[in-house]
């Protein structure tokens, strides 16, 4: 299952996170930490090299987008390369939503990043990869 | 819905010059929310839900929201739409599953969960797949269940309640067996049945649904193969795409994700009996595995892979067919040297890895060990790993020599975050697959030399069990440690191992000038004065006490002065060994010395203590259980990973003696216990 999902600028500034396994021997400042310590290693890694990485146990994968890091923590089982796209229909369905999205459409409209995000995946699964059916309950909440 | 609060607050923290800046915007905005709250009840549901938000942002900011969470959840039962998502998400977002305030939201979740607007049972429903804990599953399964089987329920809802379902049953693992889902056939048959829907994302969320059922409890869910491949054969075939909607041909695949879910869930179960579902199932297979190209689009090559890659995990699962392992090796033989795509040589060496336990691979994979080789020296550390795991995998008897120095070359320049599990694979690789006892112990020599920090005891104390046990090593092995103890620096490990060696069979190479008894009591004597650690000190003054036995009039007082210099001394085990020696050293006690210090026994066949170690290591930390783990709990016996690959008791052709006194094997030793996983009486 996915362990996180994070969306950390290049600064180290987490615009988005969502744990889908049970953190509470985390808090706040070891959060951001954590969340920091693993942006900083894929910081580290250049552009030829592969999108996967090994952290405390679980796989990362990470894909960066302009100046934003999506980033995917997961347990063993799980596919790398099925995760990697996956993190690009999200950013294809917020693009959708957003019209171009950008990190600042992200941060301004946090609600809808969140809700976007748990429409498409729910308790570590990846559920729903249709854009248009992700899409249309949020539809419904703007109207 | 724009909040203007929000958007403000914002924007006010995006300005923060600093960290300082921020930290105080924060706190001045904190007390305002919280003396908005002292009068909740004057808030409009807009000011609430601004509030709410405001909390949630910092929240995500990294600072600690201690406060706010009863407005969040009396947002829940507000009966808005706009209020219940934020009153949802604050509280996924904020409270973990043990926290007591989850409890006071069962009850609204669950009216919501009956209401007739989809979109708020969808709410309720991801809220509870999320966060819910062992008291939503007593009290919410049934619910849930029944929105699942509900015929004229939206695909929107049925999905999330097939994760919802998952959730609980994860909480409440009994409801997975007999007594509870598991049991029922009329259930189980309307649960296979969704995966006819019409609808994947019902289909997708359902697959998770049986994946987590089926590593629970594989032997309840025989029926979902026959399942699985049929649906497997569907999404490859050309009509796919017209069927389910285009909208989830995903860069020219369709839903890859559901197909590695169906390629997981098959590898819980041996192949499929009917021969006519088998045949299907391979050929969809051998279709996917050979025909998938690398093209241009990084996009639609990732996800063709995904599904390639996972199809390949089901065939080193399956093992028997040869025509679909020979097509995989050769997809991976490419892969492996496509120069520019990191991504698939990480996955090719990875499956390559775990695809060397079947022979006919293995042999083909030899013809890449030169790739492998190069790999180790890439400068991504991601790939250094998967080579050296696959070198690991990939050395027999043929290469051994080879491999093992690429790896000892390797270590050398190594990060240090690997180097100890880099050791312990060496010292396993050099003992299995050495052409002669020689090279093993040279090679775990000069290993010591090379990352003595990282030789744990164990790994040296197995040497010493293979030269106790093989007569013939020992002389070679006390040759080779009094020239390599020579050195001026040496590693403590080295100087334990060598120590221990030189007691114990120092007397094969005594007659020697240049290794006598005095030179072996100096050189030792050297080390003495230089080693740190007290365990040290103590394993040689054994050893010079051994040397006492085998030659007295040579050393005896030189090793009875020391021994005296050592009565007082702090250490309790240094100063009990060196009073126990003395006394062995008296004259009157040289039959009592002899019988103490008599040859070791040989140590019997035991576990390999380094492949235990090795095994320890690999820590599971998944919640549901892989089709691996559960393969490895039925074969655990055939694992012939465990037997001890040196003969241990090869070498014991009667008892070995010294050349002074009569010893007959078997006296028991001074201090430790003898033989055994640990070094007996150092």
């Amino acid at each position: 299952m996915i362990k996180f999902l994070i969306l950390v600028n290049k600064q180290g500034q987490t615009r988005l996170a969502r744990y889908y396994e049970d953190r509470t021997d985390l808090s706040a400042e070891e959060r951001t930490s954590q969340e920091a310590d693993i942006v900083r290693k894929c910081l580290m890694r250049g552009e030829q090299q592969c999108s996967f990485l090994e952290y405390k146990g679980s796989k990362i994968v990470y894909r960066r987008y302009a100046s934003l890091f999506f980033i995917i923590g997961a347990d063993e089982e799980e596919n790398e390369l099925a995760i990697l796209e996956f993190i690009h229909a999200l950013v294809e369905t917020m693009d959708r939503y957003f019209e171009s999205v950008c990190e600042l459409d992200i941060m301004s409209q946090l609600d809808k990043a969140h809700f976007i995000v748990d429409e498409m995946i729910v308790n570590g699964c990846i559920l729903e990869t249709n854009k248009n059916l992700a899409l249309a309950p949020l539809a419904v909440l703007d109207k | 819905m724009a909040m203007r609060g929000l958007t403000q607050f914002i924007g006010d923290i995006r300005n923060c010059a600093n960290k300082e800046d921020e930290r105080k915007r924060v706190d001045k905005e904190m007390a305002n929310i919280r003396k908005h709250f002292k009068e909740a009840t004057k808030l409009t549901p807009y000011q609430k839900k601004k509030y709410v938000w405001k909390m949630l942002y910092i929240y995500v900011l990294g600072y600690e929201v201690d406060f706010g969470h009863m407005e969040a959840l009396n947002l829940i039962t507000a009966p808005g739409y706009s209020e219940k998502t934020v009153g949802y998400l604050a509280c996924v977002l904020l409270l973990s599953e043990t926290n007591e305030f989850l409890r006071l939201i069962i009850n609204s979740t669950k009216n919501d969960l009956m209401s007739a607007n989809e979109e708020i049972q969808g709410l309720s429903l991801a809220c509870v797949a999320n966060v819910g804990g062992r008291e939503f599953a007593e009290t919410l399964t049934v619910d849930v269940q029944k929105l699942l089987f509900n015929p004229q329920a939206r695909p929107q809802v049925k999905k999330k309640a097939a994760l919802c379902m998952l959730r609980l049953l994860r909480k409440y693992p009994d409801n997975f067996a007999e007594d509870g889902i598991g049991g029922n056939q009329e259930q189980k048959d309307k649960l296979l049945d969704l995966l006819d829907d019409s609808s994947l994302g019902v289909i997708t969320a359902t697959m998770s649904l049986l994946l987590g059922l089926v590593s629970h409890n594989p032997e309840l869910w025989p029926d979902s193969v026959n399942k699985c491949c049929k649906l497997l054969a569907k999404l490859n075939h050309p009509n796919a795409s017209k069927e389910y909607g285009p909208e989830y041909v995903y860069y020219k695949t369709i839903n890859p994700w559901l197909q590695v879910k169906v390629l997981r869930l098959l590898q819980y179960y041996p192949p499929p009996e009917r021969e006519e579902v088998n045949k299907r199932l391979c050929e969809v297979l051998q279709r996917i595995i050979s025909e998938t190209s690398m093209g241009k689009n990084v996009n639609t090559n990732n996800s063709a892979h995904a599904v390639v890659f996972e199809a390949v995990n089901y065939v080193i699962h399956m093992e028997t067919n040869q025509q679909l392992i020979h097509a995989a090796v050769n997809m991976l033989g490419q892969r492996i040297t496509s120069g520019n795509q990191p991504n698939y040589r990480y996955l090719a060496l990875d499956a390559m890895q775990r695809m060397s336990h079947i022979p006919e691979a293995a042999q083909q994979f030899k013809r890449h060990q030169e790739t492998i080789i190069r790999s180790l020296k890439d400068n991504d550390v991601s790939l250094r790993r998967r080579s050296l795991d696959v070198l690991y995998s990939m050395c027999d008897s043929n290469n051994s020599e080879q491999v093992v120095g690429e790896l000892l070359d390797y270590l050398a320049g190594s990060d240090f975050s690997i180097r100890e599990e880099l050791v312990l694979r060496v010292a396993i690789l050099a003992e299995r697959f050495s052409p002669n006892l020689q090279w093993y112990v040279d090679t775990i020599l000069k290993l010591m030399s090379l990352a003595g920090d990282y030789v744990s005891d164990q790994v040296w104390m197995r040497v010493v069990q293979i030269v106790t046990n093989h007569e013939d090593l020992q002389l070679y092995a006390a040759e080779t440690c009094f020239k390599a103890l020579k050195n001026e620096a040496v590693h403590e490990s080295m100087v334990k191992c060598g120590g221990y060696i030189l007691g114990e069979f120092g007397h094969h190479i005594a007659s020697k000038r240049e290794t006598s008894a005095e030179e072996q009591f100096a050189l030792l004597k050297d080390k003495f004065d230089s080693c740190d650690q007290n365990e040290t000190k103590q394993l040689l003054l054994t050893a010079f006490i051994k040397l006492v036995n085998v030659h007295p009039d040579k050393v005896k007082e030189r090793v009875v002065a020391l021994l005296n210099h050592h009565t007082h001394t702090i250490d309790a085990e240094l100063q009990q060994r060196a009073i126990e020696y003395l006394v062995l050293s008296r004259p009157d006690k040289e039959s009592m010395l002899e019988t103490v210090l008599d040859v070791m026994p040989n140590f019997p066949e035991r576990e390999n203590i380094l492949t235990k170690k090795i095994k320890e290591r690999e820590r599971a930390s998944t919640t549901d259980r892989t089709a691996n783990q559960i393969k490895a709990g039925k074969g655990g016996e055939d694992d012939d990973e465990d037997a001890p690959t040196v003969d241990l008791s090869a070498g014991a052709a009667g008892s070995q003696t010294r050349p002074k006194g009569a010893g007959g094997g078997g006296a028991a030793p001074s201090s430790g216990g003898g033989g055994g996983g640990g070094g007996g009486g150092v």
